[in-house]
């Protein structure tokens, strides 16, 4: 997947393809008769990256204070790292896909890439301002990934691309909302190599053989009373 | 008796290693993962239909862009572009466009399947040639067996086909691809 998403960053750099985006710098040489415009280009590599919708009517003022809170401080940067989608009560995109799973307005919901709801909180439960709505959400973050420590290594999940040499894609990290309790472990756990493991186990019956065997030995030179 | 036992131990040793690490504790607030399919599940209400321009002509390329828009959270932009645009295009000239509304968007024009790839993996979704350059839809499915397409000609079905025969078509027809970049919409809870 990532693979395939790079070589088009590669190919591009290379002047091999069409890509371009907007926003790229351009310019133009000319091969033999014919003019060729090429651009730098660099797609966005954000499959990975987290959402973050905030829900309700916009004619309340609770909400457009909500939505004001991702403008400053903590939330704001927040904001930066994750898709942020304002959904509108009343909106085609709020009634097709969040009048039937939303539990009031307004909602603050953040999602991994997959849909997996990290965070979310509604109506009168919505924390009273941004640093304890940063603060809860942190907590939720934190929660998860504890749970996910716990896990190990082949259930681990790896929402993040792997960087691929030679290319310079914008990969965005997981979101890491900070509280005043300080930030919130973000670093995974070291994974236990496999080979590890298995000298482990390995070691584990050895111990239990030997232990056995010392047993029986110490019993035959040393005979119980029975 | 004492040459089976080392067999029965290696045997025990087997079965522990192959079930080691074997404990799955994912997801443990039980939440229903799904994902969602087609990866691009534009809303019906969110769906442009085809129109004819001020020369007749159709403006599939205006529609599938607008589609788009809608889908990654530029309904204004959707609504302005409706209003403002039509007839057919080319890939040279709806650049252009794009270009002087300002708006974020990328292409390519020569039939680079991993564009469609990166289009899709992201949720974006991108509109695509077919029907030898003659008509425009969006893709809104793309994986490694399957490919999904949202027809602005009858908007109320995706039409599902084999990856080979979406990358055979699109190829045929040019291999035009164009999608803006903004934020698609977040995948259903």
């Amino acid at each position: 997947m990532n693979k395939s998403i790079v070589s088009v960053v590669v190919l591009c750099g290379m002047g091999a393809a069409g890509v371009l985006l907007s926003s790229a710098s351009a310019f133009d040489r000319t091969v033999g008769s014919v003019t060729v415009t090429e651009r730098v280009v660099t797609l966005p590599q954000d499959a990975g990256k987290w959402y973050i919708s905030v829900v309700g009517d916009d004619k309340e003022a609770r909400y457009r204070e909500i939505l004001s809170w991702f403008d400053t401080g903590r939330l704001k940067d927040l904001k930066r790292q994750v898709h942020f989608c304002v959904v509108p009560r009343g909106t085609a995109m709020y009634q097709e896909r969040y009048a039937d799973n939303v539990k009031g307005l307004p909602t603050v919901r953040m999602q991994k890439s997959d849909g997996t709801v990290v965070y979310e909180m509604a109506g009168v439960k919505l924390p009273a301002s941004a640093d304890e709505l940063n603060a809860s959400m942190a907590s939720s973050v934190t929660l998860m990934r504890e749970a996910n420590a716990t896990c190990p290594r082949r259930c681990r999940p790896q929402p993040q691309p792997a960087p691929q040499p030679d290319v310079k894609p914008s990969l965005d990290p997981e979101p890491q909302p900070l509280d005043d309790g300080g930030q919130p472990s973000v670093e995974v756990p070291a994974e236990v190599p496999s080979w590890g493991l298995a000298l482990l186990v390995c070691g584990g019956f050895m111990v239990g053989i030997g232990s056995g065997y010392g047993r029986k030995l110490y019993e035959k030179v040393n005979p119980s009373v029975k | 008796m004492s040459q089976s036992r080392p067999k029965r131990i290696l045997f025990v040793f087997a079965l522990l290693a192959s079930i080691a690490g074997c404990e799955v504790i994912e997801n443990p607030r039980n939440n229903a993962v799904r994902m969602e399919r087609p990866a691009v599940n534009v809303p019906l209400m969110l769906r442009q239909s085809n129109w004819l321009g001020n020369r007749r002509e159709g403006s599939c390329v205006h529609a599938a862009m607008i589609s788009l828009f809608r889908w990654q959270g530029r309904p204004v932009t959707a609504d302005y572009w409706r209003r403002a645009y039509g007839n057919g295009e080319s890939s040279g000239s709806m650049a252009a466009k794009l270009d002087c509304e300002g708006i974020r968007y990328a292409q390519v024009t020569n039939g680079d399947v991993a564009f469609l790839t990166w289009a899709c993996q992201t949720r974006r979704g991108c509109a695509i040639v077919i029907r030898g350059g003659a008509h425009m839809v969006v893709l809104v499915h793309f994986d490694a067996k399957s490919a999904a397409l949202l027809d602005n000609n009858r908007v109320d079905k995706f039409i599902w086909l084999s990856r080979e025969t979406l990358v055979e078509e699109w190829r045929a027809s040019g291999g035009w691809a164009i999608t803006p970049v903004y934020t698609p919409a977040a995948p259903p809870p």
